[in-house]
């Protein structure tokens, strides 16, 4: 789930310092992770086979997984399963994408630098 | 205290009126509350804290469906009225003529209605901001009126609000009036007792009396416990999505669950050629009201979290609006839902209810003009761009650029929507064949079950729902104890 969220985030949206995007990140995968566990119960088996797909398609590239792709390899990867004809795809996608990104911008680094105030 | 026992399930706006009508009344009150209690200090936090909170399943609750919508409500002492923006409309005249005519809805004329609205206003201190408008309401009023289209600053339970931009996770200065501020401990000051971390599984009993309730504590820390509780009477206040899945597990089915209506929504952001103050000023106030009932355009609070919510369909193009936060603010169109939704319980997890909410074809083409509208009118009040929750879509960058992209209906699927309206999943009236209660929320075969909140509203408002939810929970209520007099 790091790598996943790490790969929509990077690189930092805001100018900020890397242990401050580093952590925001690291924050972002813990609560997607949350946010999963929240899901009843088949909806949350679904979430696993999804992402085991998703590693699995890595092997276009000749990889073992998603973490062994280059950067721009696992942009290309979430945007296709982001536009996938599948609409079970794009909801795991879409997902991942709107819990991580509430969750990084709500971190209390990253908040200040966007210009929200806490 | 009169001996008559009364349960109150669920503790937000139509619950929370119920425990305060029961409890002057001199009932024996208690409150049957899922969530737990927050203190001001707990209100406030990021959004993905305030979610873990204050928010059923931390948020995860969404209605189901060929387009599946993000559907969040409230699981906490207040239910949602802690976490919504407060904003306050009473019924439309329109909408009640409809109810009775097509329900045959009885004592819910506007005049009826009036004094639990009238009521209700002064318990939540409902008024208009004091002083001058944000920005962000000063130019969407500005736009709407360079188009000549009727608009208004709308009513809200926050007298003093300070803009902290924090509604949804709970108000942090208590300006918010939710109704664990304002309402709840008044009824506890009249003798009505809160249980919190509560869920009621099933209400027992052979009709027409139910007798008990069958309640499953789950305190923090504690070990999980099965309670039994007996009721001479059960007012259901637990929401259009938990009062029918409570009622089902309860083995009573007719009409119940079965025409769920929510107010679409999709939200966009403006970005303007300076800045708003839109993360540090209060939501925008006005809403327009040309296209009312079925289409409403307004404003919405914003977080640096939100507005990545929001972009994050076209993530990559909307990345750097996220540089230029202060040029932003939100706004949304919803609409009069015209689809069919439906709440079961959960046949494998007890905590749960399965939703769902078939759109309608004309709730896309409302939702297309709308959005057309709502750029019109931000274009007239100056925004350079308009960055919408339509995937793929780019980014609008002229009011004659929205007329091109939304000339014809939007593809239902490409739709990011939202609500935290929903209703009308036991519908009341004296149309048995339709409803699942009499005028007054009392359940048909029933005589001691008796609905209290967004559940028993005939179908959608057109409007925010509390107003109403309010004055029927009040009207319901008040119409019980005047046929069941205590003893004092």
């Amino acid at each position: 789930m790091h790598a996943i969220v790490a790969a929509w985030l990077n690189p930092a949206p805001v100018s900020l310092p890397a242990a401050v995007h580093a952590a925001a990140i690291a924050h972002a995968a813990a609560f997607v992770e949350g946010q999963v566990s929240a899901l009843a119960l088949h909806y949350r088996s679904g979430f696993v086979l999804g992402l085991r797909a998703v590693d699995t398609s890595a092997l276009r590239w000749g990889a073992r997984s998603f973490v062994a792709l280059t950067p721009s390899q696992q942009a290309e990867l979430l945007h296709r399963w982001s536009v996938a004809p599948l609409p079970q795809a794009r909801q795991l996608m879409r997902l991942i994408r709107t819990s991580a990104l509430l969750a990084y911008f709500e971190f209390p680094g990253v908040i200040a630098a966007a210009g929200g105030a806490r | 205290m009169s001996g008559k026992r009364a349960l109150v399930v669920g503790s937000g706006a139509g619950g929370a009126v119920c425990a305060f009508e029961l409890a002057t009344a001199g009932w024996d009150v208690t409150v049957i509350e899922e969530g737990g209690a927050f203190a001001l200090e707990d209100y406030g936090q990021s959004a993905e804290r305030a979610m873990a909170l204050l928010y059923r399943h931390r948020g995860m609750t969404p209605l189901l469906g060929a387009n599946p919508i993000a559907y969040v409500e409230g699981c906490c002492v207040g239910g949602s009225t802690e976490i919504n923006s407060g904003f306050w409309r009473r019924t439309p005249d329109a909408t009640l003529d409809e109810w009775a005519t097509d329900y045959d809805l009885r004592g819910a004329s506007a005049g009826d209605l009036e004094p639990h609205f009238v009521w209700a206003e002064a318990a939540l201190h409902v008024g208009l901001h004091a002083g001058k408008w944000p920005t962000s309401t000063a130019l969407f009023a500005h736009g709407a009126t360079t188009l000549g289209w009727a608009h208004h600053e709308v009513p809200r339970i926050a007298p003093n609000c300070r803009g902290t931009n924090r509604c949804a996770s709970g108000c942090p200065t208590g300006a918010k009036q939710g109704v664990s501020q304002s309402l709840l401990p008044r009824a506890q000051a009249a003798g009505a007792r809160l249980l919190t971390h509560a869920r009621v599984h099933q209400i027992h009993g052979d009709a027409p009396h139910a007798q008990r309730v069958e309640i499953l504590r789950h305190e923090p820390g504690q070990p999980p416990q099965t309670e039994w509780l007996t009721a001479d009477a059960v007012f259901l206040a637990c929401g259009a999505t938990e009062t029918p899945a409570l009622l089902r597990r309860s083995g009573i089915h007719h009409n119940i669950g079965d025409s769920l209506q929510i107010h679409p929504m999709l939200k966009v952001l403006a970005e303007f050629p300076s800045s708003v103050g839109g993360l540090s000023s209060v939501l925008p106030l006005v809403q327009i009201t040309e296209f009312a009932p079925d289409i409403s355009l307004g404003g919405s609070y914003l977080t640096p979290g939100h507005a990545a919510v929001l972009l994050a369909d076209n993530w990559p193009q909307g990345r750097d609006v996220m540089t230029r936060l202060d040029r932003v603010a939100a706004y949304y169109v919803a609409v009069r839902g015209r689809g069919h939704g439906s709440v079961r319980p959960a046949t494998a997890d007890a905590t749960r209810s399965t939703l769902r909410y078939a759109m309608a074809p004309q709730d896309v083409e409302l939702l297309t003009q709308g959005l057309r509208h709502l750029a019109r009118v931000l274009f007239a009040a100056g925004a350079l761009a308009v960055h919408t929750g339509v995937t793929s879509m780019p980014t609008l960058t002229s009011a004659q650029h929205a007329e091109r992209a939304l000339h014809a209906p939007l593809r239902a699927d490409s739709l990011n929507l939202s609500t935290v309206h929903a209703f009308a999943s036991c519908p009341i009236g004296e149309r048995q064949a339709k409803t699942a209660a009499n005028s007054f929320g009392k359940l048909w075969g029933w005589q001691n079950l008796i609905l209290a909140d967004a559940s028993c509203l005939p179908s959608s408002p057109g409007v925010n729902p509390q107003a109403t939810v309010m004055a029927l929970a009040r009207r319901n209520v008040r119409a019980w104890i005047s046929d069941h007099a205590a003893t004092r």
